[in-house]
């Protein structure tokens, strides 16, 4: 017998999928805990938000809070940097810390079998840092290196100046690592200023997801964090961007073989409201692979390895970008078929567009809970964000509940055709040669970090 | 704990050849199917490479029953991820999706193993010979210390080992792709007879394998699929290259002939690498980077492949360092480990960091699946977790020193990727 090939075959029946249970309870110091039980593997994975990303620098010290975060497991009271990497080696427990504008994070993922060990340290690096002077230099040192050999990086260098040119005026427009100049003089006492003013559970958020009850869960988090106490000082009103302007940022990258792309705008904030719809739209416009722009730019043209879209979101602003990197040639046909894209989405979209976006989204849904990290980063947004308790149960219906009116009324909201900041990262002297008689735009020079050099 | 590394499967051979295996894992409504084709970029020829990774690109650009975009549209729509990899003896592809859509998937891999070359066009080659030729720009061309990785292999390699050339391929050979060498190299290893499909995650067992066959089971074997012929390859004398690129800080990298994948000495030399350079409190790390502060990194690692090994080490200087003061360091530490002792606790501390990273690895079923598919293409079995393992526990401090006799003090790569003068 043949098999009958010619059509896709069906699904089954639709499938069983149950999210799972999140407790929210709060320790006696004010740590929220957001906590899911999960059984299948002998594991716990923590992840603790602190308020004390790199937005709170004070003014002309960026990358303090980097650096303080890059301190912290350097030393306790009673253990040096080696010692502690030891020890974490040797229960096989995974440590790492992370930062970005907002928060600094600190994740780890233990062995259930060696949860004791695991959180006593934890607790040790966040309550009893050393911050020894030696130790500082140090860090110190490898920080203006690490900002040294991102300047290497051309996609490091496109993000740094599209966030610098749309988040003008604000600590958003810094990169969290800090710039040579604002790191220069930073000193150890900086760190431990800002570690007893951040560093506090009453703003702090821990998550867990593991295989242990929530009442063996709480006492041993009651003992590890007994000792940790204080009250975050209320933050001064953070400043507002400035107005954007369509404009054209080149930083000029002699010989590039390829030019790094970067067009947007800011947009509306995180908010439920519209937040779906902006879900739908970018991902018939450019947040997967069968998008319109990959598939353009892509499959169609074969200017680049890969385009995408995407509206980014931090707790006070929203931003829209479409990111890719083409040959040099094509760089500017490259950049006008992605603003034909931009002009395109405003006029209509089609209803099996919208089919298969809702269907991608929605289906795809139970694959973002398969395992302990996803889940833990997924509660992690619930608290980054401030979501609705019922998010998660929410979410497939206010997906399916968007409408093509809200769609195009979202595209039109939040993708300014009129405003868009397009920064090239290439060779200067290419670029110049037919850009600015195809684009009409102002076009500025900058260096690594948006600032304008002529 | 080793309980649950003893993972159950099932395993049939198809009466083409193609391996079968399924593991059940209800615990989500999500299957993940695997296949390994065994040909990587090791099965190409001198002025015809890049063809492996090539396929990585045309598998996804539709087949007789499917149209080009398709593919991808297909498994999005279904709420699926999917991608592949191409390495120097295997490429592979992989889809998760819920768990009713398993045929779905099953219709798409068929379909393009044995319906590929009637769709396949001059028109869909010709626009992923461009994608791939700003795939190796982005990956390797326009990224600092990009080139370091074909400089290495075609130094370590003479040039008709297999191991030469990139897997991408050279841009020249990507330039001048054809379309008939594309369908031979397509029917030469595209075959049942080469491939392993796993399909694990949540699925009625006997409907499995009954769509297995469905899909797959009228397409032929043929058992004339070439061998690779090489020879292992020793180098007579140190090989020094400077390479100029477009970077701040100068790099050293240092690389030796070794132990193929699953060799005597294969997870010896991970070991080693662990205690050279796996944490912070670690020979090279402790001294480059802690101590001495002349590096601003170092990594080193043991890469196995199926023909042959490579040891690598890699150091970045920190400004104002020259590389020769960090190559003397390293040597230095190397010697020191044959001279004095390896402490227990080192390697007790690498085994323990292997262990539980095999642990957490199970938490995610594609991870997983990809797992099994390597220990069925190289061991013949996909449950073995616990021998990979076992391999750990059994090494002492004398295999370690042997090791550093056998392989490390032999002539090797040495690359120094230095900042442009401007």
């Amino acid at each position: 017998m043949i098999t009958d090939r010619s059509k896709a075959p069906l699904p089954k029946e639709e499938i069983d999928f149950h999210l799972p249970r999140i407790e929210k309870f709060k320790l006696p110091n004010g740590l929220k805990i957001l906590f899911v039980e999960k059984n299948n593997l002998p594991i716990i994975h923590f992840n603790l938000v602190l308020n004390a990303g790199s937005k709170f620098d004070p003014d002309g010290k960026n990358g303090l809070a980097q650096l303080t975060s890059m301190l912290l497991d350097e030393g306790t009271k009673t253990k040096n940097a080696l010692d502690i990497d030891d020890e974490f080696e040797s229960l096989g427990t995974v440590f790492n810390i992370a930062i970005d504008h907002d928060s600094i994070y600190l994740s780890m993922l233990s062995l259930m079998e060696n949860l004791d060990n695991s959180l006593s340290l934890f607790a040790e690096i966040l309550t009893e840092p050393a911050f020894n002077d030696s130790d500082f230099e140090r860090e110190h040192r490898k920080l203006s290196t690490q900002i040294l050999q991102l300047k290497d990086q051309p996609s490091y260098i496109a993000d740094s100046i599209f966030e610098s040119v749309i988040f003008n005026g604000t600590p958003y427009s810094f990169p969290v690592m800090g710039t040579d100049i604002t790191t220069k003089n930073l000193v150890n006492k900086d760190v431990i200023e800002y570690y007893n003013s951040k560093f506090v559970p009453d703003d702090a958020c821990l998550v867990v997801v593991g295989n242990i009850s929530t009442e063996l869960l709480t006492e041993k988090l009651k003992d590890a964090f007994k000792s940790w106490s204080g009250n975050n000082s209320p933050n001064s009103q953070l400043l507002k961007p400035g107005e954007e302007h369509a404009k054209i940022y080149i930083f000029d990258k002699p010989g590039s073989p390829q030019s790094e792309i970067r067009i947007g705008n800011l947009c509306e904030p995180r908010d439920e409201k519209f937040y779906y719809s902006k879900k739908v739209v970018n991902t018939i416009l450019g947040g997967q692979f069968s998008s319109r722009i990959n598939l353009n730019l892509r499959e169609d043209k074969g200017y680049t390895y890969g385009a995408h879209s995407s509206f980014y979101y931090n707790k006070l602003h929203g931003y829209f970008t479409v990111a890719t990197a083409v040959e040099t040639k094509n760089t500017v046909p490259a950049v006008k078929e992605i603003l034909k894209e931009l002009s395109a989405i405003h006029e209509g979209i089609r209803d099996d567009e919208i089919a298969f976006a809702k269907s991608y989204l929605i289906r795809k849904y139970p694959a973002m809970f398969d395992s302990y990290s996803k889940i833990a980063s997924n509660l992690t947004t619930l608290h980054v964000y401030d979501l609705p308790p019922q998010y998660f149960e929410n979410f497939i219906q206010n997906i399916e509940a968007t409408e093509i009116n809200e769609l195009i009324a979202a595209a039109k909201n939040n993708i300014k055709t009129d405003k868009l900041s397009i920064v090239l990262i290439g060779d200067k002297t290419s670029l110049l040669e037919n850009l600015s008689e195809e684009i009409e735009a102002e076009i500025i020079e900058v260096d690594h970090y948006g600032n304008s050099i002529h | 704990m080793n309980d649950i590394l003893n993972i159950n499967y099932y395993k049939e051979t198809l009466d083409n050849g193609l391996d079968v295996i399924l593991y059940d894992d209800k615990s989500i409504p999500l299957t993940a199917v695997n296949l390994w084709y065994k040909v990587g970029s090791a099965n190409e020829k001198p002025g015809k490479t890049g063809f492996a990774h090539l396929f990585e690109h045309m598998m996804f650009q539709g087949s007789e029953n499917v149209s080009k975009e398709m593919h991808f549209r297909y498994i999005q729509e279904a709420g699926g991820s999917l991608n592949g990899s191409t390495s120097f003896d295997r490429t592979n592809y992989y889809e998760t999706l819920p768990s009713n859509f398993l045929e779905l998937a099953l219709w798409l891999e068929s379909d393009r193993m044995g319906l590929l070359l009637p769709a396949l066009t001059q028109e869909k080659l010709t626009n992923q010979k461009e994608v791939v030729m700003n795939e190796r720009r982005q990956r390797y061309e326009n990224q600092p210390y990009g080139m370091a990785w074909e400089l290495l292999f075609s130094n370590l390699f003479n040039d008709k080992h297999p191991y030469h050339w990139p897997t991408i391929g050279w841009m020249k050979d990507i330039e001048n792709f054809q379309l008939e060498d594309v369908r031979n190299f397509f029917k030469t290893y595209y075959l049942p007879n080469n491939t392993s499909l796993i399909i694990g995650g949540d699925f009625e067992h006997e409907q499995a394998l009954d769509l297995v066959k469905k899909y797959f089971g009228d397409f032929k074997s043929n058992s004339d699929i070439p061998k690779i012929n090489f020879e292992q390859e020793q180098l007579d004398e140190v090989i020094r290259i400077d390479h100029e690129d477009d970077v701040q800080l100068p790099r050293l990298y240092l690389a030796w002939h070794s132990d193929k994948l699953y060799g005597k000495d294969d997870a010896v030399l991970d070991v080693l690498s662990e205690i050279l350079s796996g944490s912070k409190n670690t020979r090279l790390y402790r001294t480059l980077v802690y101590e001495k502060q002349i590096a601003q990194d170092v990594s080193c690692f043991q890469y196995s492949a199926n023909l042959q090994g490579m040891f690598i080490i890699i150091a970045t200087a920190k400004p104002g360092v020259e590389l020769h003061t960090i190559r003397e360091e390293i040597f230095s530490e190397i010697e020191k480990i044959v001279e004095a002792n390896i402490e227990d606790r080192e390697i007790q501390k690498a085994r323990n960091s292997v262990k539980s990273s095999y642990i957490y690895s199970l938490q995610n079923l594609s991870t997983l699946v990809d797992h099994m598919n390597n220990y069925n293409c190289n061991l013949n079995e996909p449950n073995s977790f616990i021998f990979d393992l076992n391999r750990y526990e059994q090494i002492k401090k004398i295999h370690i020193i042997n090791s550093i006799e056998k392989y490390l003090d032999k002539p090797f790569v040495e690359l120094h990727i230095i900042p442009k003068k401007k």
